[in-house]
This record gives structure tokens, sequence and C-alpha cells, in this order.
């Protein structure tokens, strides 16, 4: 009884890790997490070998976990594999499908090959998808550029209309502003309801991503933006003398700040309403009380988030 | 399970991809187009010109296995180096719809092939049998036998290795597997146990008219055929990686 109250709450989710371990012989792969997903848009994000790709490959049913377990809607990746149900449609890092194959080919047969098991309400068309992605109709696949590839995998995953999808790595190899466009197309074109994990080992694209983000480290989660306690989304940070009286700056300012002096002399401010023009000058004008020179003022969006998560990433290079 | 629809489409797909490899025409087509006029009309092989139906059951022998083996093995040896073949995971087919999706393209490839075989033979003034009929099923048997030594070769070795080692194959199959070449009666005795003689052997039977086979050797040829076929897929399924 006990198991099947835990199962019907495993099944609330799309996705539901459990205990998940996935080990290679050589060393990698991600140890006992615990983490679910549901709606809405996560970024996974850790450096390279952290277990991103193992962890969204596990969860797509393309590795077979040494212990726990993954449940897709409280069922598991090869319970649905073999009623041939789709529930994930998957941009996989590596690999190139069907090199000799037409882009708009490759699209076409899939949307045949799906149309047997998910329905088409709610599929988009080939058609949307060519236009949306600027797939190319007369290249090979083969020949198609780095960009192109990504975009026509992210157009692969989701004509399978499926409920969860996962892009791992989207824009590697992408510039700033091929990173930025990709993102801002498919805040367009995935579906709200969507379940949609998203990998990346560059920091920036989070602030284009708007959601939950989660860091791999060592292959464990190291940190989830939904319980951190850090979940402000404006930040600031200054420079000025050691030991500022916080409390007297904190009632300066707005009731839901969180002041911290991270070393000496170096202040962080995060805030969950927009950081403004008038904040930065109660900052200012606090300091200016109290005799202290303010320097090296830094406002950032989401700041509070990304501060963690850099931190959290970068400690494995000093060590 | 397995959706049949889904079979069609994916079949569908990988024949359609295949057939526009110009490799595959020259290997499909062409070669065995060629072996059959220099049989026929020519003393080259074996010093004299070789009888019709015995040259077509060499021919349709040898676009079976450029199929089933050569061809199966190198296409899926590429697709799991270009993970084509963990991409087909992350779609709604299951591993055995994309395992007899690709056999059955291969098979349909050898038939089509033998379909131009055909013609050529008619034109060179061939009269097709009763037992013509059973080609098809001869081949699905030739193609079961070696598909699975095709999948064990593209699922363990490096693309590049699996190109040269199925190509070598091919040619040994050609030279020493009593296709092209007859020997003398204790090596024969002996070759008919291997897929290439054995099919072969099935083909001449139904392609000569008038021919003295009986029900028994027929049987024995299809069992040999069967019994290799089971054995390489068994070792494909145990030791096949996907990628």
């Amino acid at each position: 009884m006990v198991r099947n109250q835990a199962q019907s709450e495993l099944s609330t989710w799309a996705i539901a890790c459990q205990n998940l371990s996935v080990t290679y012989p050589g060393g990698g792969g991600i140890s006992d997490v615990n983490i679910n997903f549901g709606p809405g848009v996560t970024a996974i994000v850790g450096n390279n070998g952290a277990g991103k790709t193992t962890l969204l490959e596990t969860i797509a049913g393309l590795r077979t976990p040494n212990s726990g377990h993954v449940w897709l809607f409280g069922r598991s990746p090869s319970q649905w594999r073999s009623e041939g149900v789709n529930q994930i449609g998957v941009a996989l890092q590596d690999g190139r499908p069907y090199p000799s194959a037409k882009p708009v080919a490759l699209l076409n047969y899939l949307n045949d090959l799906y149309s047997d098991t998910n329905s088409s309400a709610g599929r988009p068309t080939v058609g949307f998808l060519t236009e949306a992605f600027a797939l190319t109709t007369k290249t090979l696949i083969k020949n198609l550029s780095g960009g192109e590839l990504q975009r026509l995998k992210c157009a692969a995953a989701l004509i399978a209309g499926t409920p969860i999808l996962i892009l791992d790595e989207p824009t590697a190899g992408l510039d700033p502003q091929g990173r930025r466009d990709l993102y801002n197309l498919l805040a367009q074109v995935v579906p709200q309801q969507s379940t949609l994990l998203v990998s990346t080992h560059i920091l920036e694209d989070l602030e284009t991503m708007n959601g939950r983000v989660i860091a791999l480290k060592a292959g464990q989660v190291g940190f989830d933006s939904r319980a951190s306690t850090t979940t402000s989304a404006y930040s600031m940070t200054f420079s000025s003398r050691a030991n500022i009286e916080l409390t007297g700056l904190r009632n300066a300012l707005a009731e839901d700040v969180v002041i911290s002096e991270k070393m000496n002399g170096s202040y962080s401010i995060t805030s969950n309403a927009p950081i403004d023009a008038a904040f930065i000058t109660s900052v200012m004008n606090f300091c200016a009380q109290i005799g202290a020179e303010v320097t090296q003022v830094n406002v950032r969006e989401r700041g509070g988030v990304l501060a963690e998560i850099e931190d959290l990433l970068l400690e494995k290079g000093t060590q | 399970m397995i959706s049949s629809r889904r079979l069609i489409i994916q079949t569908k797909w990988e024949f359609l991809l295949n057939s526009r490899n110009s490799e595959q025409i020259l290997l499909l087509v062409l070669i065995p187009i060629v072996i059959l006029v220099v049989l026929t009309k020519t003393t080259i092989i074996g010093g004299e010109t070789t009888e019709l139906p015995s040259a077509l059951a060499t021919v349709l022998t040898i676009s079976t296995f450029a199929a089933g083996l050569t061809s199966l093995a190198i296409a899926t040896a590429f697709e799991r180096r270009s993970e084509t073949l963990v991409f087909l995971g992350t779609t709604s087919l299951t591993r055995v719809e994309v395992v007899l999706a690709k056999s059955l393209g291969s098979l349909l490839l050898a038939i089509f092939a033998g379909l131009f075989t055909f013609t050529a033979a008619i034109i060179l003034g061939w009269t097709p049998t009763p037992f013509t009929i059973l080609i098809p099923l001869w081949m699905v048997l030739g193609v079961f036998s070696v598909s699975g030594f095709a999948y064990l070769l593209a699922g363990t070795l490096r693309a590049e290795a699996v190109l040269a080692i199925a190509n070598g194959i091919f040619v040994l199959v050609l030279m020493f597997g009593g296709v092209i070449f007859t020997f003398g009666t204790s090596i024969t005795n002996v070759l008919e146990f291997f897929p290439p003689l054995a099919l072969k052997n099935l083909v001449q039977f139904s392609v000569t008219d008038g021919n003295e086979v009986t029900g028994v050797h027929v049987i024995k040829a299809m069992s040999i055929l069967v019994v290799w076929g089971v054995i390489g897929h068994m070792l494909a399924s145990r030791f096949f990686k996907w990628r």
C-alpha cells in the first residue's frame, strides 16, 4: 500500500527520478539523483562531465540505470517503449541522423511514423516546423552547418508532439546571437504545457531562458532553483568598506531584500522587485550617511540564481 | 509489440534511402547483370559457357548476399557511427522494429535487383519454370541466413573495418563459396553446409526445367539457411552495440 501511494505521487510528475544512478567503468555518470520535473522550462547546467547528458539520456530511456528508477507519468521509459508510445521528443547532443537524407524528408518520415501512436492534435506540422526553424529543402543532412543541424534536431524532437521535450546542448557550437535566436524560437514554438528540459554549459544562456535551473556537479544535483533560498530575480553587488551594519541598510530598503557581505567589503543584495535607479540611490544615500564610499556597483537580472550557480561551477576549477 | 504500420513506414524509408545510393545500384544491379552475361556468353570462367539456369542461380545468390550481408553490414555500421541508431532509439520504433525494417529493406533491395536479373535472363532466352515462384522465399531465407552476421559485424567493429571486412567476405563468397566456381565432390559436400551454396542450390532447383532435385535436398538446404540465420542473430543480439 505504501508503495502504491508513493507510486501515485510519482505519477503526478511528468518526470520523476528516484535514487537514479548510472555509472561508467571509466568514471563519470550520475549518482543517486532524486529530482522531479513538471510542466515548464528547466535549464540543466553543469561543467563538461557533470552528468548532464547521462541524466537526459537515461530519462529518454537510452541508458539503463545501474540502480534507481525513471518514471514518466508514473511508468518507466521501457514500459512506454514496449507499447510504441513515446512521451519524449529528444534532440541528442551528438550524432547526425540519416546524413544522406534531406531535412524536410526526414521530418516527413518522422511525421508518418508518429501518426501511428501520437495523436495529430497538438502536433506541429512539417510545414510549420520547416518555416519556423528555417530548414533548407535542398541540402543533405551531412552538409548542414552546425546551426542548421541543431535546428533540425530541435524540429525533429518537436514533431512527435510529446508532452516532454529534452534538448541536450542545443546551442553547442552556436555564436551568442545564434544561441539567443534559438532560445527565442523555442520559447515561441514549444507549447506552454510541455515539460521542457534544456541542458547547456554556457551560463549566459540562463539569462535568455526563464524557468527553473538545475546545476549538476560531479553527477549530483548541486543546485535547484526550486529548493534554493536564492530565488530572487534581481541582484546588486557593490564594494565598500568592511562591516557595514546590514540591518540598517535593510531598513533603508524594501522589506523583501536579502543582503549579505560575501567577503570583506563585497556586498550582495538580492530582491524580487526590479532594482531600479531609486533603489540604487537609496543604497548610495545610506552608505553616504555612514561615511562609506561605494564602488563597483553591478546590477543583474536573475543575478541571485546566476551568482550562486557560478560559485558552484567555478569551485571545481579552483580545487 | 510490433506495429505493422510503423514497420512499413520504416522499411519504405530505409529502402528509398538505400536505393538512391549509387554504389548500391552498382553492387546490386550492374555487377549481377555483367556476371550473367560473362557466364553465359563467354568462356572466361570455367573454360566453357555456363548454362543459363545455373548462371541465373549464381547471380541471384550474389545479389542476395550483396544486399543481406555486404550492404546491410556497411549501411548499419555507418548508421551506428552517425548515431542514427541512437536517434531511432528516441522515436516510437521498438528495437525489434528497427532491426526488422533493416532486414526487410535489404530483402527488398535483393528482390529489386532480382527483377533486373530475371529481365536480363529472359532477354538472353531463359523461360520461367513453375517453381520460379519460390524464389522470393529462398531470398527471405538467404537474407535471414546472413543478416545476423551483418549485424554482428556492424554492431561490434568500426565503420571502416566493417567496410573492408564485409567487402572481403563478399569476394570470398564469390570465389570460394561454390557460387561462381565449382569444385570437386568432396569440397562441394562441405560447401553445401554453408549459406552460399545452400542458397544457390535452392535457386537453381527453382529455375531449372525438368530438374531431378528431391524434397529432401530442398528441406536440407532450407534447414541449413535457417540454422545459420539463428546462429547469426543470436550472436548479434548478444554482442551488438547501438553506439
